[in-house]
């Protein structure tokens, strides 16, 4: 039954107190809601961290919850926020070792032949500035434009810039690599 | 998506790990958990005003009065649909309570006005003022862990936080690589914290071993702690 139920119907229902409702809707989204919080953090320890950080709070959080609007939007934007803060919070804590994180590349690099190889991927991430990570975090999870745009309170034309700022950032750390 | 986005898409799917399964059931049932104590505590709120509001709608004499309840309930009603933060800081607070202590940082990390805030949100971050205030230093993961081992017992599954525990060190050791070695090692006693049956005691062992040949010059004596915190763990295991 539960299944054929529309996400937005769902949440409406858990705003409302109704607490299978609410539990569906979380069993539902849950695995990319994890997936969208490696996007942001590059890490699994940390995406599972996130992950419960957002569980725990969604109950209180689904006042924010507004009629009709989509509920990935709304879970997205929770995530964005969440993401923000733990940031925030962990910029006075030792730096991460993983991750996305700002992590002295050189240091890495220099034992290069006994730990394993950065990939691509982390290099370039590391590379970008964190609203363009948050911004590429949600158009690759196949996100248009205008719903990251709402996700993330800038407008549609805000995201294709940043898009295209990250296309020449990515392209540069190409040709950087080339050279090497 | 152009070509460039396509071949970091593709790279970003392939990296993403599935996620943990008990990891993904304690945090279902911690969400369902929080969310009952959350309903149980509006419902409370609601009722003791609904309660007042009867009784001094009866203590009224005569049509007139009623009529004039009436008209105050309905006033009333209206001032209560949109709850004043005073009235949820309570709610929120047993929430809390009743939850894992663990939660205060937590409603403390979402309580901080972040730049996309709704309304309501903001709304969310009003409740929780009064929280932020009560709780000057909340615990970090690594703190409770300490704190529920050194008393013999299991850390509550939601006090490991393993992201947490790795940064709880310092790590500018002669060597890179021990340093990345011990974060391993924390990594791993995370794990094992929150399925200590996964792996059993060869699986502390590994860990302290790992953790113990790389305690690199340990200044402060905190990576030699993190190993009795281990031991005391392996302890409880068996």
């Amino acid at each position: 039954m539960r299944m054929t139920t529309s996400d937005e119907d769902l949440a409406e229902a858990a705003a409302a107190g109704d607490g299978a409702a609410f539990a569906s809707l979380l069993d539902r989204h849950y695995d990319r809601l994890f997936a969208f919080c490696f996007r942001l953090t590059g890490s699994r320890a940390d995406a599972e961290d996130l992950t419960q950080d957002i569980c725990a709070a969604l109950p209180a959080k689904l006042g924010s919850y507004q009629r009709r609007a989509k509920v990935t939007t709304w879970l997205y934007r929770v995530a964005v926020n969440a993401a923000h803060d733990r940031r925030r919070k962990r910029a006075t804590y030792a730096r991460a070792t993983t991750g996305w994180g700002d992590w002295e590349i050189q240091r890495t690099a220099e034992n290069d032949d006994t730990a394993e190889k950065l990939d691509w991927l982390t290099v370039a991430m590391r590379q970008l500035p964190i609203d363009l990570r948050d911004t590429l975090a949600l158009v690759l999870d196949e996100m248009t434009h205008a719903q990251a745009g709402d996700v993330l309170g800038v407008s549609e034309g805000t995201i294709s810039w940043r898009i295209s700022e990250a296309k020449k950032a990515l392209r540069v750390i190409k040709e950087q690599e080339a050279k090497t | 998506m152009s070509d460039d986005l396509n071949h970091l898409k593709s790279l970003m799917d392939d990296a993403i790990p599935k996620p943990d399964a008990a990891r993904r059931a304690a945090n279902l049932s911690q969400a369902q958990s929080n969310f009952a104590t959350l309903q149980q505590s509006w419902i409370a709120t609601d009722s003791s005003l609904w309660q007042r509001l009867v009784e001094w709608m009866q203590s009224g004499v005569g049509k007139g009065a009623v009529t004039a309840s009436v008209v105050l309930v309905a006033a009333g009603l209206f001032f209560a649909a949109p709850p004043e933060p005073s009235q949820l800081n309570a709610p929120l607070a047993t929430a809390t309570k009743i939850g894992q202590s663990a939660q205060e940082g937590l409603v403390a990390e979402f309580a901080a006005p972040a730049p996309m805030m709704e309304t309501d949100d903001a709304f969310v971050a009003s409740r929780t003022t009064a929280l932020l205030d009560r709780s000057a230093a909340p615990l970090t993961s690594y703190e409770r862990v300490r704190a529920a081992l050194v008393q013999g017992v299991y850390p509550s599954k939601d006090d490991v936080r393993i992201a947490e525990m790795v940064d709880a060190f310092t790590y500018d050791s002669e060597s890179a690589i021990t340093d990345e070695n011990f974060a391993a090692a924390i990594s791993r006693f995370g794990q094992l914290l929150h399925s200590p049956q996964a792996l059993g005691r060869s699986g502390y062992d590994d860990v302290i071993a790992l953790a113990q040949a790389n305690l690199g010059s340990d200044p402060s004596g905190e990576r030699a702690e993190a190993v009795m915190l281990m031991q005391l763990a392996r302890d409880l295991s068996q």
